[in-house]
């Protein structure tokens, strides 16, 4: 049977996958390929003049503090991987248990991420203020040190950010945990409860190793996103302030090209984050190839 | 007790931007915890009083339908190429359109903004149209891709042997098989471009031509200082995403995770 498919897939002419192809290979070209020269040149190009430049944009670019400020604000950002992934793994272990309800509370961790980062954004824009309800709350226990405008203290400003991500994003690593954890063998937890592993044993020994392959890729994708895909709860929450203390690259190219015409730095800066997510991305492809191996 | 904290870590923004829309002005500035004492309609009359507010509905629902519609297309007919035909750089083309997933918007929305100047399409549907069918295409097809390579070959061989054209395949085999994969994809994809962002804040400068999330974010500076008002808007905005994800969690669950974990 094997050879008679392979003799009909070959009697085929190769054009017909081509044909298949074309619309979506020029879907990517107009999308995704021309636009990506297009910024590359920029990246080199003076724009006034029009002229080849060099690596100048690339240089004005590490002379410039708010850029360093926004990149340096993007590895920051990072801190929420370690966070997401420890809740995740925690509420995902304890769903697989299966307590009473836990199909409520699997719909209900994942919901936040069904939100939109808009929606997200600007309830949290209302909490956070000076007399919104996170003051409130602090007051009513005792903590009125701590009050404070949560995004417009350039103490907190971030943190603030970082919070409101891991509050709508944690439901994705939980299901993604939950999804892996479905395919362990129960044998491997029955053995381990019968050599009297406890709670703790078991998820060292037991969940970790099977959730690896998982993690590595969530926390490559989740780096991708801090470098890459924050834009809207920045707009939202702080557009970058107070001062520049909550800029990130995506909104430094966003303010560059259409506020500031400063195309240069923005292609600049741009080139740098595809290259970052390039390297990214051929760490995940590797990270799944082994996942696959195993 | 963990999870009793998680319920009620997620749920306290929804439960306040609900209860708020319910409240007077007067009564928020009293009570900003509590359930609303004397529920009032009047922020929902409000907010559907602005300007423009049913069009931003009506232009996400334009483009997020045409959009997904037409990426599926598009992503069927390639994923279906790559999971079932031989021809040269397969192999290839699947891992560049698996990088492609991840290539950030922010690096293409200059170009395609000045493109879309230059095309004369820059404040029409077409313009977002555009950018959202190509984003999507290269998720949608890695994901069928997978799906797709997992079909039973001897279905697919006896609509070979019947004569079936590789067209005829698709349509009457490889499509009712896929129905569940297709529908997930569909799904997220269509949250996505309902929550998106920045594509249509950049490619859509018109008041009445903004989509829903960039017209909640003008709503929001309109509104700054009558908070429940704008909890109205938030209300209205989130009442289709919630109901598209309790209808369908279970292919809203797969389609994210169908990538992640494999054998899913």
């Amino acid at each position: 049977m094997g050879r008679l498919l392979r003799s009909l897939r070959w009697s085929r002419p190769p054009s017909a996958a081509w044909l298949f192809l074309t619309p979506a290979v020029f879907m990517a070209l107009l999308v995704f390929a021309y636009p990506i020269l297009q910024i590359l040149r920029a990246s080199l190009l003076d724009r006034g003049r029009n002229q080849f430049v060099g690596l100048a944009n690339y240089a004005s670019l590490t002379d410039d503090p708010i850029a360093w400020q926004s990149i340096q604000n993007n590895f920051l950002l990072l801190a929420v991987i370690p966070v997401l992934i420890g809740s995740s793994i925690l509420i995902a272990s304890i769903l697989f248990d299966h307590p009473r309800g836990w199909q409520i509370y699997r719909t209900l961790v994942f919901a936040p991420y069904v939100l939109s980062v808009v929606v997200v954004g600007i309830a949290f824009d209302q909490i956070y203020t000076g007399r919104g309800v996170l003051n409130t709350v602090l007051s009513g226990v005792g903590l009125d040190g701590f009050r404070r405008e949560w995004l417009g203290d350039p103490h907190t400003a971030l943190a603030s950010v970082m919070a409101v991500i891991i509050w709508r994003e944690v439901g994705f690593g939980v299901t993604l945990f939950l999804a892996r954890l479905t395919t362990a063998s129960t044998d491997l937890y029955d053995a381990a409860r019968v050599d009297g592993a406890g709670w703790f044993a078991i998820m060292r020994h037991v969940t970790v190793p099977h959730l690896r392959p998982v993690i590595a890729v969530y926390a490559a994708s989740t780096m991708i996103g801090m470098f890459s895909w924050v834009f809207g709860y920045i707009y939202i929450l702080t557009r970058g302030g107070p001062g520049y203390s909550t800029y990130v690259s995506e909104y430094f190219i966003y303010q560059s090209a259409f506020n500031y015409d400063s195309l240069g730095s923005a292609a600049a800066l741009a080139s740098v984050l595809l290259g970052i997510v390039v390297v990214a991305v051929a760490f995940q492809f590797s990270g799944q190839r082994q996942m696959g191996v195993e | 007790m963990v999870l009793a904290t998680v319920a009620l870590v997620s749920l306290f923004p929804l439960y306040f931007t609900i209860t708020t829309a319910f409240k007077s002005r007067v009564e928020f500035a009293k009570n900003q915890l509590g359930p609303p004492a004397a529920p009032v309609a009047d922020n929902f009359e409000k907010v559907f009083g602005q300007p423009y507010f049913v069009k931003w509905i009506l232009n996400s629902l334009i483009l997020a339908s045409v959009s997904v519609a037409v990426a599926l297309v598009i992503a069927v007919l390639a994923a279906y190429a790559i999971a079932r035909l031989r021809f040269r750089g397969r192999r290839i083309l699947f891992y560049v359109i698996g990088g492609l997933m991840a290539v950030p918007v922010i690096v293409m929305i200059v170009p395609l903004y000045t493109m879309m100047v230059r095309l004369g399409l820059i404040n029409t549907y077409f313009a977002p149209l555009i950018v959202y069918t190509g984003t999507m295409v290269p998720y949608m097809t890695f994901f069928l891709v997978g799906f797709f390579s997992q079909l039973p070959r001897e279905t697919l061989e006896a609509g070979q042997i019947d004569g079936c054209t590789h067209a005829g395949l698709l349509r009457m085999i490889v499509v009712p098989l896929a129905a569940p994969a297709l529908a997930a994809m569909a799904i997220v994809n269509f949250l996505w471009v309902w929550n998106e962002l920045l594509i249509s804040l950049v490619l859509l400068q018109q008041d009445d031509l903004r989509t829903l999330a960039v017209g909640l974010t003008v709503f929001r500076d309109r509104f700054s200082v009558n908070v429940p008002a704008t909890a109205a808007g938030l209300v209205i905005a989130i009442i289709p995403t919630l109901t598209l994800y309790l209808i369908g969690q279970r292919y809203f669950v797969r389609g994210l995770t169908m990538g992640g974990v494999k054998g899913e």
